[in-house]
């Protein structure tokens, strides 16, 4: 038999099947792909309440076919696995472990995050990345306009205002982490620098129950339906999402080369100025932001699948209620009910 | 040792002024002693809240209920005000050598204001004291090998803290005798408490969580008869108390029914009484703290669950 190892399950519908009572049929089946079958547990797992929260000496299960993960610990005397963090139980297979409730972002080398600008230095600025300490950018990291290679002078210190300012929004790259934890970025590539025409969003990142997680891609383009064009998704690793217009360079960013980097990088990467974005545009970028808050406040994790499936599914409930997109708006609103609605599509499209 | 860097408030107490006329009509009604009005094993119900402190990664703040007499705004009696910040695992500085565990440092602050006893900024022998008490009940359920080279600082600020003395005496009600005052027991407890809810807040791996809890064996008041004149109280407040014989505070691990400390103080024997079901009045003591302590862990796995 060819061994499948199936993706970690939030358990979303609320429980951990506890080892409530003596060893159940429950535990009994040996195959792979039990957990899958979510009906005859049903009526087992209301009695645990809707919030399947461990706090760390709780018992999880004392069935010994379990093997313990991460967050978990046994002791010698029993075969029982004990939670060491409160969080959520989360099953792969036959391996238990239990997922922390709320881990702030620590960065790591090669993380692509987006951050705010918080305060501007004389030869660096600190970055809001929504980790326990803001991390720097120094001038000597980022593309100079028009792709000048060149040591950064004094001159160039006096405007560093003209490059990013307090409050900007930029795309990044984890450089290196110092001894004390802070981390230091870099924006020497075309596909980083200054974010506009878009909107931000931020959700918990890598570590909490739903929100982003470190994935293949984490920045990708979109064709929108309902004549929204195509948008830009940037999901930070540190939790940051920006959703923008897709703005077509004149050089394609994939086709420039390293070597020719002052010809490609435009004298406008540091503007400030919002493009023309068409309502239609603005519209689609809207309901990309109420598709990712949905799958956020449902636990599920935001990665390009899901964001995609969410957003297709948002789109089909829209066609299914016949929301008219010239007069009737507030199609893009997917708050409380819709949400769920949506969440649970783009999960069975995923299952599929 | 005396702190030369700031500019440090009046070393004596100072007396705020009253203007409000009706407190100043009964100023003494509103000042007397306060007066125990909860059972015997009655806990005073305290607040709890992980996260107050966005830059840590865990926090807590603990706050135990004001005593309910109080007239005009005025308490008659100092509570627990507690908040904790959790910082790690992080990495230790790079002079220090290889520890194949995690490095666990406690701090206890006072703050300037916290009792009727305005303290300096810097720690003290008490604050020292309790920080040690502390670390070993912490130290015993952290998983700390599971953390190499690394270190964790748990600080905690009391903001307010009990007092043996009821606000506005000044003098003390009983004889701590130059000791430790028996207020510091509670003390203690809160923090265990607060440190632990922090911990497990900031997603540390631990066997299980620890809770404080006090007990204290009292001279009954002369009206309630019995006998035996000593009656077992949970989580005393001091200064409501006209003599306490006996305190001990407990770091208690429920899902393990084990303690990590025990810090016991007063005149206890060791022989088994009649009054109290054939215990002795240590066992008594102890088994009254771990009473209180496991009513505290429900609250903690409450709030850590919000």
């Amino acid at each position: 038999m060819a061994i499948t190892i199936l993706p970690p399950q939030a358990v979303s519908t609320g429980t951990y099947e506890i080892a409530a009572g003596p060893k159940q049929a429950l535990f009994d089946d040996d195959s792979d792909t039990e957990m899958t079958d979510d009906m005859p547990r049903a009526a087992k797992r209301a009695k645990i309440g809707p919030k399947a929260i461990v706090t760390p000496g709780e018992s999880i299960t004392e069935d010994s076919q379990w093997m313990r993960g991460h967050g978990t610990f046994n002791t010698n005397t029993s075969s029982a696995i004990l939670a060491t963090v409160a969080g959520t139980v989360q099953r792969t297979n036959k391996l238990l472990s239990v997922r922390p409730l709320r881990a702030r972002y620590t960065p790591e080398i090669g993380d692509l995050v987006v951050g705010r600008i918080v305060e501007v230095q004389t030869k660096r600025w600190k970055v809001d990345l929504s980790a326990p300490l803001l991390a720097q950018l120094p001038l000597s990291a980022i593309n100079l306009p028009g792709g000048i290679l060149r040591r950064r002078t004094t001159t160039d210190e006096l405007q560093i205002r003209t490059f990013f300012s307090e409050g900007d929004l930029l795309i990044a790259e984890v450089q290196s982490i110092h001894s004390d934890g802070t981390a230091s970025l870099h924006t020497r590539s075309l596909k980083y620098g200054k974010l506009r025409n878009g909107v931000f969003l931020s959700v918990s990142g890598t570590g909490g129950g739903g929100g982003v997680v470190r994935s293949r891609r984490q920045v990708w383009t979109l064709s929108t339906g309902n004549g929204g064009g195509e948008i830009d998704v940037v999901l930070g690793v540190n939790g940051y999402i920006w959703i923008a217009k897709h703005v077509v360079s004149e050089i394609d960013a994939a086709s420039a080369s390293i070597t020719r980097l002052e010809e490609n990088v435009s004298n406008t990467v540091y503007s400030s100025q919002n493009d023309d974005i068409l309502p239609q545009t603005r519209r689609e970028i809207a309901r990309l932001a109420g598709c990712i808050r949905a799958l956020v406040e449902n636990g599920v994790r935001v990665d390009e699948e899901m964001v995609t499936r969410a957003y297709e599914a948002s789109l089909e409930l829209d066609s299914d209620e016949m929301v008219d997109h010239e007069g009737n708006e507030g199609g893009e609103w997917l708050g409380a009910d819709r949400g769920e609605r949506v969440v649970a599509a783009a999960l069975a499209a995923s299952r599929a | 040792m005396t702190d030369r860097r700031r500019v440090n408030g009046p070393t004596g107490g100072t007396t705020p002024v009253v203007f409000d006329p009706e407190l100043v009509k009964n100023f003494a009604a509103s000042v007397s002693k306060p007066i125990r009005t909860r059972a015997a094993r009655e806990l005073r119900k305290i607040f709890l809240q992980t996260g107050l402190t966005p830059s840590a990664s865990g926090s807590a703040y603990f706050e135990v209920e004001q005593h309910p007499s109080h007239s005009h705004g005025l308490a008659r009696s100092s509570t627990l005000k507690i908040t904790c910040t959790v910082h790690g695992p992080r990495p230790l500085p790079r002079s220090s050598s290889f520890t194949p565990n995690m490095l666990l440092t406690t701090t206890v602050k006072f703050a300037p204001f916290a009792a009727s006893q305005r303290r300096g900024y810097i720690r003290d022998n008490a604050e020292r004291d309790l920080a040690v008490h502390l670390e070993t009940a912490i130290r015993g359920v952290i998983m700390n090998d599971r953390w190499p080279k690394s270190g964790l600082d748990v600080v905690i600020t009391i903001l307010e803290g009990e007092d043996d003395s009821w606000w506005d005496t000044g003098l003390s009600t009983m004889s701590s005798g130059g000791q430790t005052p028996f207020g510091m027991m509670s003390i203690l407890s809160g923090c265990i408490t607060a440190a632990s809810t922090a911990i497990v807040d900031a997603g540390i791996d631990c066997v299980d969580i620890v809770t404080g809890g006090v007990a204290a064996l009292v001279k009954k008041s002369e009206l309630a008869t019995g006998n035996s004149n000593l009656e077992l109280v949970l989580d005393p407040c001091p200064s409501e108390h006209d003599e306490i014989v006996a305190c001990c505070v407990v770091g208690y691990l429920k899902a393990r029914d084990e303690l990590t400390e025990v810090w016991m103080r007063g005149d206890v024997s060791l022989t088994p009484q009649v009054g109290v079901g054939g215990q002795s009045e240590v066992d008594s003591l102890i088994n009254g703290a771990v009473q209180a302590a496991s009513a505290y862990h429900a609250v903690i796995v409450s709030s850590i669950k919000k």
